[in-house]
Order: structure tokens, then C-alpha cells, then sequence
């Protein structure tokens, strides 16, 4: 397991989605921090660097943290159909539970990375702001960006570390949906889609009120929860998780390669 | 050394004997070696087919050391010996079951069963707790009546097949025949609709352990990442083989014998077509494998490169190695490979076995009744036939073949040439598959049968040619004629 567990790793770096993120990365906070329009938008301004970070992840959560989660992977399991190695792999002493169970662990673990990523470049982008006391909040707190007075910059780091944890715990069934989809559909391109059909099909499912809360759609803000709200998400979000993995492992042991 | 595969629905094993018969003249049954009981391939014991694969030399040294001696007899031959015997199997001794000397079995029990723990203890430390094939296992890759439909299309029909450890199996067939599905299932890959895979006699499904002992390219070319160099991706396999075959030694070893060495820490998405798949063999040999499956091994690739490869899985099976692979090279299989499995539509058509075929020499003589007499009279070559202004032998030794001119100047007769015979096995896979569509003719027919409506359509239904009408018998046989089911009487 564990040399599974490194050569999935190894993979992770030769993935096209993550070097597209990284690109996007760099260029996405740039774009929210100078946007001239923000104010029209908002109504108001950029006044530290810590709410750069914040902007960029309430905007990304919509639609582009849970696409780029989708695509990569699915990617981890595409991939090695593109490359022929899935059955080179399957050849060797390895059950398919194992490796599939290796590709889960890192679809787990890839939402980290790439919020983690953002939540740098973002720090980043906001330079020009600086990263002292501010007046107002940082956007993913319970004061969101107007805030309930000076907030110091520990404070604020805490908040966003916080809520990018949280944003990266409620894309990981998103990853392993796209997985689910890649496994059944044996392609990585129609896995993911798959994985964001099915998202939109669900975010359509608020109209039964009944079901909303325990929607995975409903999830994907609870970074912006106080932290009473955050539990019943997370237990959310371990139960679809854990449903979309097995359903993959248990697909891909009786499947064709 | 030829037989008809009849375990398809269609085939009628009575009729396929019939068109048997136009072609014995070219080709040796392969119930000759294989004694009476042989005579109906239908009957014919399973273990009897493996047998057929191997080199003669092989064969007859196994059964001279399974009638000779009988304290080694395995389970399975024990009851093989018996049942071929027509006796009734006595019940065997422990010793017949678990091949250990006598000396080991007057141990006392409780000894014997605390050293059976230690040793599966250890086995279990050392990761390696796989029931390796008992002495009762012969077949390296035994597959048995495989099938494979997706939804309603029969991609693969029964096929059935073994490979003895040290021989080279080929599967041939038109593109379609189902040669690369019965690879995906023999391996492992794909699940059989029914049927069964023992490798090693275990199933690959069951426990995947059991391939630390097999290697396979299934892929053409075969399929390494890209990104990463040779030596790296071998070192990746040799990772997930385990501790023993980290050994570097054995990588270098295989890189310079399928001469890669050079190429070794190029990136793999700059090697042509041919050094990805000798790469692939270095792969799949890596673990010393004692099973060796290869999907369209020298698909594609220079003369040069082919004749390495089939060099390379001549030397694996000389070390034991069963070799079984796919391949469209009709000549490199005649030259290389042991037995030569014929799919058609994916069923096997027909298996041959090529290694005595080699061994067989055609005489341009003056006189080729007098020659035929002379060298069966001879004795020192075997399997002489007649032809038109020439005879046809086997031998095995090639010093023997320099006294054929003697018998023959002996006899009076002249000889012209001495050549040898060599298989045509193209002409071979198309009698094979126009064999097979007659007889899957034949079984369209039977299965809807029309009803008999006078004396001369009774008398095809029950094909009633070889009766013996004088029989006293047959005045109180009474017939039932029942067209409603799938059997006509």
C-alpha cells in the first residue's frame, strides 16, 4: 500500500489539471484584488491582504474549486487508461481494492493541495494591501467582509486556514464522484462530467426542503458556518465520501480492464 | 499432430472425424501417440491434451518416470494411472497425496503437524503465503471451457487450453477471433462469463499474490509512463513484485539482454515501437516469472527485434518458464513455439503440436514404395509415408539422417534430396477455418430439423449409413421420432 500510496503521489505532479490550476492560481487573485469593478460588485474595498484570499474563495467554491477537483480526478484514474498502464499495473501482484483504494486516498487528499495552493497564491496576490490590523472582516468569518471592528492579522489567518480546511473537506466526495464516474464510464473526461452533472442535478434538489440539508450540495459552503453548523456538514460530507468510495472500489474490482 | 477442438455447440464430433479424414494423409492424429482410450476427442481425459503439448522427448521421459515409479505418483496421476488401467482405484496412501517419502510419513503425527505450522508461519512473515502448485498440477496456464459474451454477442465459446511448464503455446487466428479476450481473461484483466483460469493452479481473481509468479504484456506496444525513463519504470515494477526482484543485478541483467541497456534512462515517450515492447518483456521477465503471457508480442516491430524477442522466450521456457501468447507471425510460430492453438470466431478450432512437425524430412527418391520399406524395415526413423515420388519421415536425431542415403543405396533406391518439411501453417488456419464454419453449418441444420417426410429424409436424420441391418437385434428396436426439442430422436 504504501508503494502505491508513493506512486500515486509521484503522479500527482505529471497531472495536466494540476499544472492548469497552478496557472489559474496566479492569475485568478490578481484579478479579484485589482479588479477595478470591485466596488460596483461589492461595495467596497480591498483594504488588507487577508480579504483577498477570502473573495477568492467564496467566488471559487461556486463552480471552479469543484471543477478542478472533478477533472483532476478523474484525471488520477484517466490517466492511466490514456497511458495503457492501468493493466500494466493490474498485472502485477496488486488487488484492484488496493489501487483503487491508493487513488481514493489522493483524490482525499488532492482537495488540500489545491486550496492550500490557493490560499498561498491569494496571500500573495493581496501584497499590495499589506497584512497589518484591519477594519472589517475577512469574508469566510462570521463577520464576513464588513467585520465588528479592528481584526489583527493572527485572527484573520486562523479564519481563512479554517475555512479553506472546510472548503477542502466538502470537495473531497466531489473528487471521488469524479472518480465514481471515471470507473464507471472508464474515461476521465466523461467521469467528471459525470461528477458535475450529477452536482447540478442535485444543487436542483433544494426544491424537496426535506433533503436539502443533507444535499452535498448544501455542503460546499459550510466554510462559511459558525462552527456549531460545521459538525452535521462534516458528518455530511464523511457519509457521501465514504458512499462514493466503496461504490468505486466494489464497481472497479468487478470490471473488465 | 493435429485434432479437431469439438467442445463448440455447433460441432458434431462424428462428422468432424469424417472430414478428418480427407487431410490424414498430410497430417498425424493426435490420438496416435495417445493410445485407444484417446480415440474420441470427446472422451479423451483433459490431462491427455497436455500432453499433446509437449515435446515428445519430454513426454515419453514422463511416462516412463510415472510407470516406473509409482512412490512419486502424484493425486492426480494416481487416479489417472488407474482409470487409463481400467481398474478400480484403489483408495490411495498419504504418500500418493502428499508425494512425501516414506521416512516422512513413519514421523509421528504431532511432529509432523508442528513443523507444517513453523513453516507456514514463516512463510506468513515473510509475506509469501501462496499455496504453490502441488506436484498434482502439472499445467502452468490451465484454462478451462472459457466463455465471454457482452450482452448478447459469444466473443469467446468454451475455450479450453493448457501449457506445460517450458513450452511456448501460440494463439493464432484472423483479427476478431477473440485471441486478445482470451489473453485479457487468462491474466486476469477480464472476468470469463464462465469458465475457469488456474494459473500456477491458482485463480488470478481469487488472490493477486499468485502474480508475483507471472509476467504479461497485454498491451501493444506495452504501456509504461511516459513521463519516466526505462530503467525507472522497471524499477516501479520490481517495487510492486516485491523484495526479490529489487535485485539490480536482474534489472540491469534484462535491460542488456533485450538491449535497452543504452536507451536505459531515455525518458520511455521517446522510445519507438520496438524498444517499448522489448521493454515490456524485460518487464514482464523481471521476476523470474514461471508463467509468461504476451499479447501480440512482436506486433509491429523490425525483423531484428522480433527474432530477439522470440530468442528471449525460447531461453524462459528452456528455464521452465510456460509461455502463451498471441500473435499474427504465422512463420515465427512454426520456428519457435511448441503448440499452435487455431481461433476462430472464439472457438478453438484446432490445436497442433509443432515441435515433432520439426522434426520431419521429405526423401525426392527413384522409387519411393522401395524407400518407404526400406527405411520402415530400417527402424532408425519413424512416421514413414508414401507420397507420389517421395517419402516422408521423422527424426528426432540428425545423425540419423546421414544413414538414410545408405538404407536407401541398399534398397536400390536413388535419392535425389533430403529436405525438411515445413509446416504450412497458414494453409493450416484456413483448412481450420473453413472446417470450423462447415461444421457450425452443419450444426445450424441440426438444430432446426425438418420433419421427415420420406424413407430418404428418415434416413439422413438418423444417419443410419453404418447399420447393420442383418443384425437379429434390431427386430425389437423401436424407434421414437420426437422433432418438438432441440434433439431430433
Amino acid at each position: 500500500m504504501t508503494q502505491l500510496l508513493r506512486l500515486e503521489a509521484q503522479k500527482l505532479w505529471h497531472l495536466t489539471s494540476l499544472r492548469f490550476s497552478l496557472v489559474l492560481f496566479i492569475v485568478f487573485p490578481l484579478l479579484w484584488a485589482y479588479a477595478p469593478g470591485i466596488f460596483n460588485v461589492y461595495g467596497f474595498f480591498v483594504v488588507s491582504g487577508f480579504q483577498v484570499p477570502g473573495l477568492v474563495l467564496r467566488s471559487s467554491m461556486e463552480f471552479l474549486l469543484p471543477l478542478l477537483v472533478a477533472i483532476a480526478s478523474a484525471e488520477l484514474f484517466g490517466l492511466e487508461i490514456n497511458y495503457g498502464t492501468l493493466r500494466t499495473i493490474l498485472l502485477r501482484p496488486v488487488s484492484r481494492g488496493q489501487w483503487l483504494t491508493a487513488k481514493a486516498l489522493l483524490c482525499c487528499f488532492y482537495p488540500f493541495v489545491l486550496v492550500y495552493m490557493l490560499l498561498a497564491l491569494s496571500l500573495l496576490a493581496g501584497v499590495f494591501a499589506g497584512y497589518g490590523p484591519f477594519q472589517g472582516g475577512t469574508g469566510v468569518g462570521a463577520s464576513g467582509l464588513v467585520g465588528f471592528g479592528t481584526m489583527l492579522p493572527g485572527d484573520a489567518f486562523v479564519e481563512l486556514v479554517r475555512a479553506y480546511t472546510i472548503a477542502a473537506c466538502s470537495l473531497i466526495p466531489i473528487g471521488l464522484l469524479a472518480l465514481l464516474g471515471s470507473v464507471l464510464l472508464m474515461r476521465a473526461g466523461a467521469g467528471a462530467l459525470a461528477a458535475l452533472a450529477a452536482l447540478i442535478v442535485v444543487r436542483l434538489l433544494v426544491v424537496f426542503p426535506r433533503l436539502e440539508p443533507f444535499l452535498l450540495t448544501s455542503q460546499l459552503d459550510a466554510y462559511l458556518r459558525a462552527s456549531q453548523g460545521v459538525g452535521p456538514s462534516l458528518l455530511y460530507i464523511s457519509i457521501h465520501a465514504l458512499v462514493f468510495a466503496i461504490a468505486a472500489v466494489l464497481i472497479f474490482d468487478r470490471k473488465d480492464v | 499432430m493435429t485434432k479437431p477442438i469439438t467442445n463448440t455447440p455447433f460441432i458434431r464430433p462424428a462428422s468432424s472425424r469424417v472430414r478428418c479424414q480427407a487431410r490424414a494423409e498430410t497430417r498425424t492424429s493426435v490420438q496416435q501417440f495417445q493410445g485407444p482410450d484417446a480415440q474420441d476427442p470427446d472422451v479423451r481425459d483433459p490431462d491427455a491434451r497436455e500432453l499433446d503439448a509437449r515435446d515428445p522427448d519430454v513426454r515419453d521421459r514422463d511416462a516412463r518416470a510415472s510407470k516406473g515409479n509409482s512412490d512419486k505418483a502424484t493425486e492426480q496421476g494416481f487416479w489417472k494411472h488407474n482409470r487409463k488401467a481400467g481398474r478400480k482405484p484403489a483408495k490411495p496412501s498419504a504418500e500418493a497425496f502428499s508425494g512425501k517419502p516414506a521416512r516422512a510419513r513413519r514421523q509421528p503425527a504431532a511432529r509432523q503437524r508442528t513443523q507444517k505450522r513453523a513453516q507456514k508461519r514463516a512463510q506468513k512473515r515473510a509475506g509469501t503465503l501462496l499455496q504453490m502448485p502441488s506436484r498434482a498440477t502439472s499445467s502452468a496456464i490451465d484454462l478451462r471451457a472459457l466463455t465471454k459474451r457482452y450482452g448478447a454477442r459469444t466473443v469467446v465459446r468454451s475455450v479450453s487450453l493448457k501449457v506445460a511448464s517450458g513450452s511456448i503455446y501460440a494463439l493464432v487466428g484472423a483479427n476478431g477471433a477473440g485471441k486478445t479476450t482470451v489473453m485479457r481473461m487468462a491474466t486476469g484483466l477480464a472476468y470469463p462469463t464462465a469458465g475457469q483460469v488456474r494459473l500456477l493452479g491458482q485463480s488470478p481473481f481469487d488472490d493477486a499474490r499468485i502474480k508475483q509468479h507471472i509476467g504479461a504484456v497485454v498491451e501493444a506496444p506495452a504501456a509504461f509512463y511516459p513521463y519516466m525513463s526505462g530503467r525507472a519504470n522497471l524499477h516501479l515494477h520490481a517495487r510492486l513484485l516485491g523484495k526479490r526482484s529489487r535485485a539490480k543485478g536482474r534489472l540491469v541483467a534484462m535491460l542488456d539482454r533485450l538491449e535497452l541497456l543504452t536507451a536505459a534512462d531515455q525518458k520511455v515517450a521517446t522510445y519507438s515501437l520496438g524498444m517499448r515492447q522489448r521493454l515490456g518483456l524485460a518487464a514482464a521477465l523481471l521476476g523470474d516469472p514461471k508463467v509468461l503471457m504476451l499479447d501480440e508480442p512482436a506486433s509491429g516491430i523490425d525483423p531484428l527485434s522480433v527474432n530477439l524477442i522470440y530468442q528471449v522466450l525460447k531461453e524462459a521456457a528452456a528455464d521452465g518458464c510456460a509461455v502463451l501468447l498471441s500473435t499474427h507471425h504465422l512463420d515465427d510460430v512454426t520456428d519457435y513455439c511448441d503448440v499452435v492453438g487455431m481461433l476462430d470466431a472464439g472457438s478453438l478450432v484446432r490445436e497442433v503440436a509443432l515441435a515433432p512437425l520439426r522434426h520431419k524430412y521429405r526423401a525426392h527418391v527413384s522409387h519411393a514404395a522401395k524407400a518407404a520399406e526400406a527405411l520402415t524395415n530400417w527402424g532408425g526413423v519413424s512416421e514413414v509415408h508414401k507420397e507420389a515420388s517421395s517419402v516422408t519421415f521423422s527424426s528426432s536425431e540428425r545423425r540419423k539422417l546421414g544413414q538414410v542415403s545408405f538404407w536407401l543405396a541398399k534398397a536400390r533406391v536413388a535419392l535425389y534430396d533430403l529436405q525438411p518439411v515445413r509446416f504450412d501453417l497458414k494453409r493450416e488456419l484456413e483448412d481450420a477455418r473453413e472446417q470450423a464454419q462447415l461444421l457450425k453449418d452443419d450444426g445450424l441444420k441440426q438444430r432446426k430439423p425438418h420433419p421427415p417426410k420420406t424413407a430418404e429424409d428418415l434416413d439422413d436424420l438418423l444417419d443410419l449409413d453404418d447399420l447393420d441391418l442383418d443384425n437379429p437385434d434390431l427386430d425389437n428396436l423401436e424407434l421414437t421420432l420426437d422433432t418438438n426439442g432441440d434433439s431430433p430422436v
